[in-house]
């Protein structure tokens, strides 16, 4: 098997392997950023994510001396970070939205408002979907992954991350039909 | 649409949460390393899986857990199940699905306003004896001794002790005690003077106190854990949905900050008596063999394991549950 990882990643697992405890907080300093990004881009909020996050981290460290080094470290972090997140949805129906603050009559404040309201919209309506429909959604359209990437971190083929994509964007498109609020923040993107 | 990415920032962690949560990542009991595999360890793991498989299938099914909230000085919006809520300040408030597949909002204590999108299932709020019922509306319930609901769009019917009435937008309902009928009093917008009995006031008091105890312990258990203890203790004494919340974070901190596994035995023990259909029932299992683990009773932690393993075939510890069980 050819190792794709780089020469330091190979030495920061060694030495973590090695039980060296700033060998752990190396790494996770140096990845918490990115996993945050990841969680936050699924959840949509940050109220929950400290346990998620310890939970990820945790679970890196733990499974480290299986890690066979045959993808980037980042990518096999992003495994389990999806997985994390996987198990909480399964387990939680409850998502708790940000609110959206009051604005006076600052027409930015007012704009940047209803964007937020369509944020709180969007996760809203991912909250009633299945965990693997939201999560490939929120990875795709949301973090901005390709769908190749997508399936890889699903652990799926290409077509079924596809499709799954695809439901979760129609059932979308379905309710900004009759949402002018996050009509208006899909249309921007398109 | 295409991607979002630029349109939904993310909203950064402080240096200071990032403190904590490495903090608790570095405190937190770490599991042993799995043993190197032995040739066939994959058939004794596959029975492994057939027989919890079949004690799963065979077992009646409990419980999901149920999620909950608790809030503090502001209040909280959360989406469940297609319905928007907003928790007031000072309440506490958990989620169950009823056994027709209905969407459960139990409230302990404080207020509620949900905006339910239309359903085939009902969307019921429960408050001691009273169960407001909606398929689609906008309602306020408020459970401050006395529990109050306020209709703002659609109908909804009240229920208590057997007798069911309707509200129409604009109307209020507020319970009666014991002995009275079920009474209708005309909607008092909110900018209007409202005399609010005495027992209704000591009784939001009370709430308002356990809450905030409930917050100063959780703020407490990383930095003054015996502290924190002794608050989910006073807590414990209750016998509302916190009063089961704090005795399993009673045994967590005996257990796990405080290294007192007696202590969280006698916890789990209690909780198990007490609250066996609890929303931490599963978890606080695990607390109980964890410490009888800790105290070296290596029979009783297989025991409760076992227990777990049969109990909560899919709950978040069952593969730890597993390993103890089969030691």
């Amino acid at each position: 098997m050819v190792s794709t990882l780089a020469e330091d990643d190979r030495d920061l697992i060694a030495r973590c392997l090695e039980g060296e405890r700033a060998a752990e907080r190396e790494l996770f300093r140096r990845e918490r950023t990115r996993v945050h990004a990841t969680l936050y881009r699924m959840l949509g909020t940050n109220r929950e994510i400290d346990d998620l996050l310890q939970e990820t981290f945790l679970e890196v460290f733990r499974s480290l001396p299986s890690f066979r080094g045959d993808a980037k470290l980042s990518t096999w972090i992003d495994r389990i970070c999806v997985r994390v997140a996987y198990r909480y949805f399964g387990r939680k129906r409850l998502v708790l939205l940000e609110s959206t603050p009051e604005v006076g009559d600052d027409p930015d404040a007012e704009r940047r408002a209803q964007a937020r309201e369509g944020i709180r919209r969007l996760y809203a309506i991912l909250a009633t979907m299945s965990p693997a429909a939201r999560i490939a959604f929120a990875l795709h359209v949301i973090d901005g992954r390709p769908i190749a990437e997508v399936a890889r971190l699903l652990g799926l083929v290409t077509v079924t991350a596809k499709l799954r994509i695809w439901r979760a964007r129609r059932e979308v498109m379905r309710r900004a039909a009759e949402d002018p609020v996050l009509a208006e923040l899909l249309e921007e993107t398109t | 649409m295409s991607r979002l990415p630029d349109k939904i920032p993310i909203e950064p962690l402080g240096e200071a949460r990032w403190d904590r949560i490495e903090r608790a990542l570095w405190d937190a009991p770490r599991k042993a390393p799995e043993p190197a595999r032995r040739p066939y360890a994959w058939i004794a793991g596959a029975a492994l899986v057939c027989v919890v498989a079949v004690v799963w299938w065979l077992l009646p099914r409990g419980e999901a857990p149920s999620p909950s909230v608790t809030t503090g000085s502001e209040s909280m919006r959360v989406a469940i199940d297609g319905a928007d809520i907003t928790v007031h300040p000072d309440s506490v408030v958990s989620f169950r699905r009823g056994a027709g597949g209905e969407q459960l909002v139990l409230l302990d204590s404080g207020g509620v306003d949900c905006r339910v999108s239309k359903r085939k299932t009902p969307f019921r709020v429960l408050a001691g004896e009273v169960t407001v019922s909606v398929v689609g509306t906008r309602f306020t319930v408020e459970r401050h001794g006395q529990v109050s609901v306020r209709v703002d769009e659609g109908r909804v019917s009240v229920a208590k002790g057997g007798e069911e009435r309707f509200l129409d937008p604009g109307e209020r309902w507020v319970e009666t005690p014991p002995d009275a009928a079920v009474a209708f009093v005309p909607f008092i917008p909110p900018d209007a003077a409202v005399v609010v009995p005495d027992p209704r006031e000591v009784a939001a008091a009370e709430a308002r106190a356990r809450a905030k105890l409930l917050r100063e312990a959780d703020e407490l258990r990383q930095k003054a854990p015996a502290e924190a203890a002794e608050r989910y203790r006073k807590l414990a004494r209750g016998s509302d949905r916190l009063a089961s919340r704090a005795l399993y974070d009673l045994a967590y901190v005996e257990l796990f900050r405080l290294r007192r596994p007696a202590e969280a035995v006698a916890a789990a023990q209690l909780y198990a008596r007490r609250f066996p259909r609890g929303a931490e029932a599963a978890d606080i299992l695990w607390v109980r063999f964890e410490a009888y683990l800790d105290l070296n009773q290596r029979d009783a932690a297989r025991a409760a394991a076992t227990e777990y393993v049969q109990r909560y075939p899919k709950g978040d510890k069952l593969e730890r549950a597993l390993v103890i069980a089969n030691r």
